[in-house]
């Protein structure tokens, strides 16, 4: 009886000659070298190119790597496995057993980074935010996604995150970002005044996307008026310069109208 | 005066300088097969089956024009205008860099006995007490602004005149009147204040028939690639038309000796020459106002860098983009996705 199963077994696979086993390592040293050369060539071509272009050839890595992935397997399992249905289910079932035990997470990871690919909920040049974790996609591996702060600070974050936690992205594929500069305002000068100052303060930024509109919100708060200027960086990258560049000259503007700035008093614990 | 230029143009088929609305302008491009041709002898080349060894061909002559024909054209175009007294709007030249559209302009107002409208100088134009109040004008006499591009800086505080002055200009308060702009600062002034597009008046661009009607003795493809590299920019293929012309692309990319951008070439590379570009020229210490974001001294190096690679001149205190140095400018900006003019 144990004979018979362990015969069972044996025959869904196929007998591995040296022939078959040169056959398998050519084709993972091919699918290696393709992935290799395109994780390379790739964002050095995207690194040469700005906006739109760019983002669209950073986004090409990770479908190469899928890509050449599932070709492999389409290509070596033949060479393994006896491709019938029955062998097929006997070994999926196998192979889930485990998984289901000692990989989950693993999988869990490799399988949202597939979704991933597929759902694009983020893509290489896009600036996300994970977790509290703010920065730009560099990489999208198999597992994990690097990402890349504002202070230089590279942070993988595992695919899994996906299933349960809110992606924000600034971009969504795309070179439009829309960036904030915040001024705090003593509630008696006139809005619309303060308005026209921000409006032109964006529009003579040199990082400006001029084909984007420019927007300015105003809101009471308790200590004072908050003004919002809206507007967009010609490319992601620029985003904090371009802030900064909006909030010391509309900073210096404002204090050439004689605005005033609100303080905002933190509130004591009793 | 008909706000179409359509009649105008039909008189002016067989000059070969044409005023069209600005929308109308058609930039020259280099015919497919023509670049074909070019690769397929570079690539006969590197393999070595094609033997010649090509010594780039130095022009002795140079393209010189006389703007005569193009001022009777203008003269043609604007006749009506200037004739009919009920006509109280403004009509806006758009100038290319270095192309001849300024001088053609200044030299009919002049023939005209149009005066020039009293603008503010640039170091005025960020000054608490700039008066942005323009006379009002006397109907009967028009008035000509020479460059609206000196008119404004891209600055928080140097956008007020400008926008004074279209507000006057276009509701008819001033009279009638011939303003000269830029072709980039017009791009970004439209961001400010839109005008009507068949108003707006340029030369319509110089492809390879043009330039050879002008005098320009070279064969069809060389004509077409200076016409191309040039964008139908007169000015622009005067100064390439006495520059070497290779007829196999090897390392280069283009048939013409050009500038190349300075090796680091960095966003405020990509700004500074912006913004000489949409002011028609700036002085170290106007670039330093309009671009307070970059040091002064950081300023400084890159000016040294864009003039040691022949992309940029100082003449008279002020930087310009040079004739030789624009299409690679253009082409970097255009990469980097800032904000271009149309021509």
């Amino acid at each position: 009886m144990e004979n018979e199963s362990v015969n069972e077994v044996a025959g869904l696979f196929k007998e591995l000659n040296t022939a078959a086993l040169i056959e398998i390592a050519a084709i993972l040293l091919a699918a290696w070298f393709v992935v290799w050369l395109s994780q390379r060539l790739l964002p050095w071509l995207a690194n040469h190119l700005h906006g739109k272009q760019r983002l669209y050839t950073l986004a090409l890595v990770p479908m190469v790597r899928i890509l050449v992935l599932v070709l492999a397997l389409v290509l070596i399992i033949p060479r393994i496995i006896e491709p019938t249905l029955q062998n097929m289910v006997a070994t999926l079932g196998a192979a889930g057993l485990a998984i289901g035990f000692a990989l989950k997470d693993y999988v869990s990871s490799l399988i949202a980074g597939v979704v991933a690919v597929h759902e694009m909920p983020y893509r290489p040049g896009d600036w996300v935010s994970v977790d509290g974790v703010y920065g730009e996609v560099k990489h999208i591996g198999m597992r994990t996604v690097e990402l890349v702060t504002n202070d230089d600070t590279v942070i993988w974050v595992p695919h899994l995150k996906l299933w349960d936690n809110l992606i924000h992205n600034a971009n969504n594929g795309g070179p439009s970002l829309m960036c904030v500069a915040e001024f705090f305002i003593q509630p008696e000068f006139d809005a619309f005044m303060i308005r026209d100052a921000l409006e032109d303060i964006a529009l003579t930024s040199p990082y400006l996307q001029l084909s984007k509109p420019i927007v300015v919100t105003v809101n009471e708060e308790p200590w004072g008026t908050r003004y919002r200027l809206k507007a967009y960086p010609i490319d992601p990258r620029q985003q904090f310069l371009f802030v900064t560049d909006l909030t010391a000259r509309g900073k210096k503007r404002l204090l050439e109208l004689e605005v005033k700035f609100s303080r905002v008093e933190t509130a004591r614990e009793c | 005066m008909s706000e179409s230029p359509e009649p105008q143009q039909l008189q002016q088929q067989d000059s070969v300088w044409q005023w069209v609305a600005s929308s109308d302008y058609r930039c020259p491009t280099t015919p497919t097969v023509i670049t074909i041709k070019r690769w397929w002898h570079s690539l006969r080349a590197q393999s070595g089956k094609d033997n010649e060894t090509e010594q780039p061909e130095q022009s002795v002559d140079v393209l010189k024009f006389s703007i005569n024909e193009g001022l009777q054209q203008l003269d043609h175009m604007l006749q009506e205008w200037r004739d009919d007294d009920e006509d109280q709007s403004v009509r806006w030249l758009i100038s290319p860099p270095h192309s001849p559209v300024n001088e053609i302009a200044k030299t009919w107002a002049n023939a005209n006995n149009i005066v020039d409208l009293q603008t503010p100088k640039r170091d005025e134009l960020c000054l608490d007490t700039l008066n942005v109040e323009l006379p009002q004008g006397n109907h009967a006499a028009p008035w000509f602004v020479p460059e609206l591009a000196h008119c404004y800086l891209r600055q928080s505080k140097g956008l007020r005149w400008v926008r004074a002055f279209f507000a006057q200009a276009l509701s008819g308060d001033i009279g009638k009147g011939l303003v000269v702009c830029d072709s980039w600062a017009w791009s970004f002034l439209r961001k400010l204040w839109p005008v009507s597009q068949p108003k707006t008046l340029t030369l319509q661009a110089f492809d390879a028939e043009a330039l050879q009607t002008l005098g320009l003795n070279r064969d069809v493809e060389h004509l077409k690639h200076l016409a191309s590299l040039s964008r139908g920019n007169l000015g622009i293929a005067c100064a390439f038309s006495g520059s070497r012309y290779r007829r196999q692309l090897q390392q280069q990319q283009s048939p013409f000796e050009l500038p190349s951008m300075p090796a680091e070439t960095t966003d405020s590379t990509a700004f500074i020459l912006h913004m000489l570009l949409l002011h028609r020229g700036l002085a170290s210490y106007q670039l330093h106002q309009v671009l307070p974001i970059v040091s002064p001294t950081h300023l400084d190096i890159e000016l040294q860098s864009l003039n040691y690679c022949g992309l940029i001149r100082k003449t008279e205190s002020q930087w310009y983009v040079t004739p030789t140095g624009y299409p690679v400018v253009r082409q970097a900006l255009s990469a980097r996705g800032l904000w271009l003019d149309h021509f």
